[in-house]
């Protein structure tokens, strides 16, 4: 039972500050003469030491800004740490703003495949995942149509219908859940928990903590880019609301 | 699993099953790791590069007819200009003129992509995991595609000026490889550093505006050897260019003549391509996943 799927070792990630070119040159020459200095920068995530084993399911809360996005996009791969270490074991698959990356002007099932393909998968495996995504984002009457001839709401229902088609080892949830009209939202959630059952391991980010409370193994709240908390989901819950006040 | 402070959370040992997430690639073997990157997420590839086609033509009423309208226009221009007005003696130069118009398309295209690809796919970067240099590569073979559809143009010209289809046009695919790397190398050269000094693409565009004049589109290889002699310094100042030799070669391929290049000339615009692709694939691979946090 005790298979680490995710580990991270003093993770550090800071974003530099945009700086203007005199202040460069001033580093530059300082640097020349041995007084090296660092520009400007602000801490996207410091201090992270994490093991998840496999199966677990982890909540991440904190106030806007805290770094819950940064930590996922992290673990995504997408952002690569200053300093620290990371190992995985297994895929990961981030759902974060559905639809990012479709087209406007191709078709409903060429945008399928082009997301699809976006989230790591392979033609055959699209191929036979095509019916059921239509069907499930009941688009079938548009699904030749160009996108640009879609609602929003059309386009949330596309992409959260290919996005939960996923079966990634880890899968990466950054606030996905509330999309679409309320016939569609229920059941893309229901969707989405069917998934987290067949995926091993999953991580996310949500502001909903009643979910967060239900379906939880463990939570972690974030705070100013560090881990303030970790535990389980009434601990964690609890000392959000006591830091909050 | 009690516990809710985090003092030292990581008292167990680090999994043997576990990869790193960022493995360090071997800077000599970032060349193949790159193409092998490219080769396992063809899938993703093809589908970016049929977006693109898409997105530039679906909505034209014309659509892809305009790959082969736009050149063709320019080369209606260019008739007009050098045959009928100026009553040139050569009737095959707005056909030269036409097929450097295609071949320096080709090369502006892709280097002034690749230079601020990073920079123009920030948005889907930040959300996505797959390798960066997809980007890249998926609108550098959608610009292979486009100039590979405007070579049909030349057809009119081919059958005007009763030029068969020679042995020598092997030349032809062969030229536009050669553009076509050393572009997107110079690209990936310099991609990250865009991220940090956004001046490097204005660098670039001006070198792609000024580089059309420098370059043989108006001109040919000849007529600056018959200028300048072919043993003059500046000729080989003008061959440091790396798109003479290629855009020449295009030129021959369908006129069915081979070019006579000095052979340093030639041993140089062969390696130029490849070398730059080789140290843009290194400095790509070692800088580009480290910036993302900068777009």
């Amino acid at each position: 039972m005790n298979e680490q799927v995710l580990r991270l070792e003093d993770v550090e990630l800071h974003f530099p500050r945009k700086e203007g070119a005199l202040s460069i040159l001033k580093r530059l020459v300082m640097g020349f003469f041995g007084k090296s200095e660092r520009g400007p920068r602000s801490c996207g995530l410091s201090e992270i030491n994490l093991t998840i084993q496999k199966g677990e399911i982890i909540g991440i809360i904190g106030r806007n800004g805290s770094g819950k996005s940064t930590l996922l996009r992290t673990i995504a791969g997408i952002y690569k740490p200053d300093s620290g270490w990371i190992g995985i074991d297994g895929q990961t698959s981030l759902l974060a703003g559905v639809g990012v990356g479709m087209n406007k002007d191709l078709t409903g099932r060429e945008n399928i495949h082009l997301y699809g393909s976006m989230l790591g998968h392979e033609r055959s495996y699209m191929d036979s995942m095509m019916e059921e995504i239509i069907q499930f984002s009941e688009l079938q009457e548009f699904i030749d149509e160009p996108l640009r001839t879609y609602s929003s709401g059309m386009k949330a229902r596309l992409g959260i219908s290919v996005a939960t088609a996923v079966k990634p080892d880890i899968l990466l949830i950054d606030e996905v859940l509330g999309v679409g009209d309320p016939g569609f939202k229920k059941r893309s959630q229901q969707r989405i928990r069917d998934m987290m059952d067949d995926s091993n391991t999953v991580i996310l980010v949500s502001h909903s903590f009643g979910l967060l409370k239900e379906i939880c193994s463990r939570m972690i709240m974030m705070e100013k880019g560090k881990m303030k908390c970790i535990g389980t989901p009434d601990e964690v819950i609890g000392a959000y609301h006591e830091a909050e006040g | 699993m009690g516990e809710s402070s985090i003092e030292s959370p990581l008292d167990d040992v680090r999994s043997p099953l576990l990869k790193d997430l960022h493995p360090k690639v071997p800077l000599l073997s970032a060349p193949f790791a790159i193409q092998k990157n490219l080769s396992k997420h063809r899938y993703l590839l093809g589908n970016m590069v049929k977006r693109n086609l898409n997105q530039r033509y679906d909505k034209a009423l014309l659509g892809y007819l305009w790959t082969l309208l736009e050149p063709a226009l320019l080369a209606l221009v260019y008739y007009v200009l050098f045959v009928i007005i100026a009553d040139y003696e050569d009737q095959s130069y707005p056909m030269l003129i036409l097929l450097g118009v295609i071949g320096w398309g080709l090369f502006a295209r892709i280097l002034n992509s690749t230079v601020s690809t990073l920079v123009s796919n920030a948005g889907m970067i930040k959300q996505s995991g797959f390798p960066l240099e997809l980007y890249s590569a998926s609108d550098s073979r959608t610009n292979l595609v486009i100039s590979a559809i405007s070579l049909l143009t030349v057809i009119p010209f081919m059958v005007y000026l009763n030029l068969q289809p020679s042995s020598h046009l092997w030349m032809l695919p062969v030229a536009m490889f050669m553009l076509y790397l050393s572009a997107w190398g110079v690209g990936l050269m310099v991609a990250s550093a865009n991220v940090v000094f956004p001046d490097v693409a204005h660098v670039f565009r001006f070198i792609t505006r000024a580089g059309f004049f420098v370059s043989p589109i108006m001109w040919t290889y000849e007529l600056l050897i018959e200028r300048a002699g072919a043993d003059s310094p500046y000729v080989d100042i003008a061959m440091l260019n790396p798109v003479v030799v290629p855009l020449t070669m295009m030129k021959h391929s369908v006129l069915g003549t081979i070019p006579d290049f000095a052979t340093h000339h030639i041993v140089y615009a062969v390696a130029f391509p490849v070398v730059v692709y080789i140290l843009g694939s290194m400095i790509f691979s070692a800088t580009s996943r480290g910036v993302v946090k900068r777009l």
